[in-house]
């Protein structure tokens, strides 16, 4: 009897395991990873509904493979869809320029991670759907390996006002050429009571706020102690320009007229006080639908540029899609396949973006997306392109076009297109990189007395110094001459 | 005590076999056969759970590419650990503050958990202490991420209680002076009610009748605390204290990271080995540089954890932890 | 003070000490209760009073809006506590027997592989291979994602906790007993299972605690290997929103639409408190009913006969 059972079992355990296996229908699965955005947890069982949604979809089109697709939360994002790349569980895998750790862009190339598409692209939908230049520009050494959401690809920074304060003060926008000009409007904002004057909203803003000057193609604020000088071109140590002196001289000079309080850099500020009262002028960066500056932030506010618009190598890396290394050549091509269809397909597009049209989203009045609900939560900007997807409530009616505009008006960095490789100098760059914390950081919020502001840049500079930032230095410069000569 | 009795009690039993054959480790196991089954089940579970991702340790040497993996990637030495030691300075401060705080959490944190044990075991009212000490376990429970807006609430330099209360407005986030101070208050209010239950169950296990012995000789209630209950806290001191210097060069990262908003005024003390290597992870794709962190902080543990030990065995071989 | 009676219990007794330790004791259970209490209030703040005034033990106004964003989850709060419950129960009681009978074994005197049974102890409270090689190996090789064997397993087996129970096995069982067992003609099974264990009671109720909160509180191993809702623990449910809020804390480089997109109108603040009230609220309630037992544990090893 016993030995019955035990057959017995061992027979269903077999079964279960080759059911499982294999997949009821041996098509290819091709394996997605993505971030979800939302302070909420991830909901499962809504996202295998839209999975599942998509996969019918796709058998209607005659596809010959379907998606399996994995959410994991913004907060967890770096680390698990690090491991799953890692442990080669994902085909798909969404990232960014700015995100962190092993999924950012310029640390899955260099540990090959990612797989060249260069020749599996051209003639398809999906190479098609997007200009030249977004391919172009995305390109690391002349290969492909990211497809670029298209958006807004361009990078370019603006004032931010609360309207309310500029009709208080009868403030014009358009005089502030440069920061000092805001002066006048900070002084009448603190004498009339508001903590928040100036918002930095806990940002360390000098690799943001002077790309007019140099363009940071390292990418992210830790490493902004080097950038090409667009007036020279050629790498410089950012810390020895007086722009950056200028920059922490004035966020000094304003923490002590009190007009940036010191919430910005004990990292107080929350992402709520935007939607206060609590502000006067704060930033914002460059879109083409500014006006939903007025929805996020639950009240009016007037925006009005700072800088130029331009394309860097990293501004058309701001959300991505690649596809992982230890995919096979017949499952990238089918890869390929499905992005092209996300990209062109505009109900493919929706159901991949917002979730079930009824349940997730409905139309409302003008054709535009109205959203229901939290369970899957995206939007366009880290899902497919802006040409084909319908486009969310209060955007502007020719939403495509509105970006092919605000991408066509930007200015091309002459470091455009340049990758810089660090790997010979890993242990000194992230040691740099290790000091924005103590130093950088506080210099740009306001985390440094006026009168010790030279002498702490004296500091960071010495502290690079000693981590060997004179290596990184040489070794971009290098870099940055050969792909000067190579254009 | 209780060992050299069981010495010699097994001195009794084990009746004289065969010289040769009785000092085989063979034999040896094979008469200890059921101990042998008995560690089985938490010897596979350490072994599948724990020592087959050792393996891992090799990345420390080797310019991992998880494409490569672990046999495939290239060898590169010591050069990994270099991260950790090209900034002296860095390096200097943040091994200091990590070796201050583990003296200082440890020896004030074993002191406070027997005060407590030894003050809630002394105390009468049974029911009221019950009460204290459910209240006292609670903060474990609360993560870091929410303790941080709770020393926020309470230091903050405009709206922090403590400011409030005392008229004052320090700005305590831009002093490092003071964190040596407030992170030990923090750690203190997390673990010392839980801790100390560990010491209580101790006390428990204390025979009563050396405290019946002990009043009949006239003995007053410090003189029973010094020479009945804390020697026979000793052994559970002795051993604890030798497994925590094997944790020397690590830290709660939550305390550590959390707790101070990561803020870089304040790292000259509240920099950490884990908060630099924390940083690591988050600004370099280099997968071998944590993993020769990590070896490093766990051989000089190691090391540690072999002089601590020998130390004791000379002084109290009973006490030791191998 | 005068000459004592041979009673022992000193029930009738109350010396003046006994305030003052009371008094201490006080204190203390203030200085540990205060932030909590602040935790339970702000859980009931409103977002708008949190950013105007700070946290506060009398805030300007009340909201449920903090403990709705919690309580929103709804069913999936009950599923969470339920798997959060079996693992502590069947980690903890699985963990306590193996881990016994481990120390139990390495104990003995006479057998030579307790040595190497310590040093096998030791090796990995010190030496780890880090997280990937971790996930390469549960999920690649034994294929346990969604498991509840990786929320149980890692936490089972703990060398502090073995070395705990080894000592108390050394420190406070006396050999005589279990000579005088054998002697009696019991096998090494029934001296353990029968003599040995329920002498454990103390350290096997402190240790039972200690594993039980590290279970409770664990987040690390289900943030990797779960995603199925059935399989969520109660932290993992919750501390998302607080992780998700340290990710906009800590990136430095995140665009504009991702705070946006997060920024939201979950009131960050009174969510965060209100998850730790979620964790905390039944501890406090279930705890008073197990201390009854806890302390009847711990105080068993008083009586020895």
């Amino acid at each position: 009897m016993k030995k019955k059972i035990l057959a017995a079992l061992l027979v269903m355990t077999m079964l279960v395991g080759l059911l499982s296996g294999c997949g009821a229908s041996g098509k290819s699965k091709i394996k997605i990873t993505r971030a979800l955005f939302n302070l909420e947890a991830v909901d499962e069982a809504q996202v295998k509904k839209v999975q599942d949604a998509v996969n019918a979809y796709l058998k209607e089109k005659g596809c010959n493979f379907e998606v399996a697709i994995t959410e994991i939360n913004s907060g967890e994002y770096v680390e698990k869809a690090g491991n799953a790349v890692a442990s080669k569980e994902v085909n798909i895998l969404w990232t960014a320029s700015w995100e962190e750790g092993k999924i950012k862009t310029s640390a899955l190339v260099s540990n090959g991670m990612v797989k060249d598409i260069t020749k599996l692209l051209p003639d398809t939908a999906l190479y098609k759907s997007m200009d030249q230049g977004q391919w172009e520009a995305t390109k690391f050494d002349g290969k492909n390996y990211f497809v670029p959401v298209y958006k807004d690809n361009v990078e370019g920074y603006d004032l931010m006002y609360r309207k309310a304060v500029l009709d208080k003060y009868n403030f014009d926008v358009t005089s502030v050429k440069k920061l000092t000009d805001l002066e006048p409007l900070l002084k009448q904002c603190k004498d009339g009571g508001l903590k928040y004057p100036m918002l930095l909203q806990k940002a360390a803003l000098f690799w943001r706020f002077y790309i007019d000057k140099f363009d940071f193609f390292t990418g992210e604020t830790e490493s902004n102690f080097v950038a090409v000088d667009r007036a020279s071109d050629s790498v410089v140590f950012t810390l020895d320009t007086p722009e950056y002196k200028e920059y922490a001289n004035i966020i000094a000079d304003w923490r002590e007229k009190g007009y940036v309080h010191e919430d910005e850099y004990t990292k107080v500020v929350t992402d709520t006080t935007t939607q206060s009262d609590l502000w006067g002028v704060s930033w914002w960066t460059d879109t083409p639908n500014n006006a939903e500056a007025n929805n996020r932030y639950g009240q009016e506010v007037v925006i009005n540029p700072l800088t130029e618009r331009w394309a860097h190598s990293n501004s058309a890396l701001g959300s991505c899609y690649c596809i992982t290394a230890n995919t096979s050549d017949k499952m990238a091509k089918q890869c390929i396949e499905f992005l092209g269809l996300l990209y062109t397909d505009k109900k493919l597009a929706d159901l991949y973006t917002y979730g079930i049209e009824g349940e997730d989203w409905k139309l409302d009045a003008n054709g535009q997306v109205e959203k229901m609900g939290k369970k899957y939560n995206h939007s366009m900007w880290e899902s497919v392109s802006a040409l084909v997807i319908t486009p969310e409530a209060g955007s502007p009616a020719d939403f495509a076009g509105a970006y092919k505009q605000f991408n066509g008006t930007a200015k091309t960095s002459c470091a455009a297109g340049f990758r810089f490789d660090f790997s010979s100098v890993s242990a000194e760059y992230t040691a740099c990189k290790n000091l924005h914390a103590e130093y950088g950081f506080l210099l740009e919020t306001g985390g440094v007395a006026k009168a010790d502001v030279d002498a702490k840049i004296a500091e960071y500079k010495k502290a690079l110094q000693d981590a060997g930032v004179q290596k990184v230095i040489d070794a971009f410069t290098e870099q940055y001459n050969k792909f000067k000569a190579g254009k | 005590m209780a060992n050299t009795k069981a010495k010699k009690a097994e001195q009794v039993i084990n009746a004289p076999v065969s010289a040769k054959k009785k000092n085989s480790l063979w034999y040896n196991t094979k008469k200890n056969m059921p101990f042998v089954i008995f560690a089985l089940p938490a010897f596979l579970v350490l072994f599948f759970i724990m020592y087959v991702p050792m393996g891992g340790i090799i990345m420390a040497f080797q310019d991992f590419k998880p494409m490569q993996g672990f046999f495939g990637s290239r060898f590169v030495g010591l050069e990994n650990f270099k991260f950790l030691f090209t900034s002296k300075d860095v390096f200097y401060r943040m091994t200091r503050n990590t070796i201050m705080y583990y003296f200082i959490f440890t020896l004030l944190g074993t002191f406070l958990n027997i005060v407590l044990a030894i003050a809630l075991d002394q105390f009468v009212f049974k029911k009221v202490g019950r009460l204290m000490q459910t209240v006292m376990i609670v903060p474990i429970f609360i993560s870091y991420a929410a303790v941080q807006f709770i020393v926020y609430a309470f230091i903050a330099s405009d709206t922090g209680l403590i400011n409030k209360v005392l008229g004052t407005s320090t700005s305590f986030y831009a002093k490092p002076g003071y964190w040596i101070v407030i992170l030990t208050i923090v750690k203190i209010w997390n673990s010392v009610g839980y801790g100390s239950v560990l010491y209580m169950s101790v006390l428990a296990g204390i025979d009563t009748t050396y405290y019946e012995a002990a009043q009949i000789d006239g003995a007053n209630k410090w003189q029973q605390i010094w020479h009945i209950t804390l020697p026979s806290l000793v052994p559970m001191i002795t051993v604890m204290l030798l497994l925590s210097v094997g944790n020397i060069m690590r830290s709660d990262t939550g305390l550590f990271f959390q707790v101070t908003r990561d803020s870089g005024a304040l790292y000259d003390t509240t920099q950490v080995i884990d908060s630099y290597v924390l940083h690591a992870i988050i600004n370099s794709p280099e997968y071998g540089f944590t993993a020769a962190a990590s070896l490093f902080q766990s051989t000089v543990g190691l090391v540690m954890m072999l002089i601590a030990n020998a130390t004791v065995r000379k002084i109290s071989p009973d006490n030791s932890l191998f | 003070m005068g000459k004592e009676k041979i009673v022992v219990k000193d029930k009738v007794r109350i010396k003046p000490g006994q305030f003052v330790l009371g008094f201490f004791l006080l204190i203390y259970t203030l200085f540990c209760l205060l932030p909590v209490l602040l935790v339970f209030i702000v859980a009931f703040t409103s977002e708008a009073a949190i950013s105007a005034n700070g946290f506060s033990f009398f805030p300007e106004e009340w909201s449920l809006d903090g403990m709705h964003s919690v309580l929103k989850y709804g069913t999936q709060l009950i599923t969470s506590y339920g798997v959060t419950i079996f693992i502590v129960v069947v980690g903890t009681l699985t963990g306590l027997l193996i881990m016994s009978m481990y120390a139990y074994s390495i104990s003995r005197p006479g057998f030579r592989l307790a040595k190497f049974l310590s040093i096998y102890l030791l090796i990995p409270m010190l030496f780890n291979g880090g997280q990937l090689s971790g996930y390469i190996v549960f999920t690649g090789y034994y294929h346990l994602k969604n498991s509840l064997l990786l929320l149980i397993l890692p936490l089972c087996v703990t060398t502090m906790n073995v070395i705990i129970l080894r000592t108390y096995i050394v420190n406070s069982i006396p050999a005589e007993l279990m000579e005088a067992a054998k002697i009696d003609g019991a096998n090494e099974y029934r001296t353990f299972f029968g003599i040995c264990l329920p002498l454990m009671k103390p350290s096997l109720a402190a240790v039972g605690f200690m594993m039980a909160t590290a279970y409770w509180n664990d987040w690390q191993n289900a943030v990797l290997y779960i995603d199925k809702n059935a399989k969520k623990p109660l932290q993992l449910l919750l501390y998302n929103i607080q992780k998700n809020i340290d990710f906009l804390l800590n990136n430095n480089n995140v665009p504009q639409a991702v705070r946006d997109a997060m920024g939201g109108t979950i009131p960050k603040n009174a969510a965060t408190m209100a998850t730790v009230v979620v964790v905390i609220a039944p501890i406090m309630v279930a705890y008073p009913f197990f201390q009854k037992y806890f302390v009847k544990g711990l105080t068993v090893g008083s009586v020895k006969g």
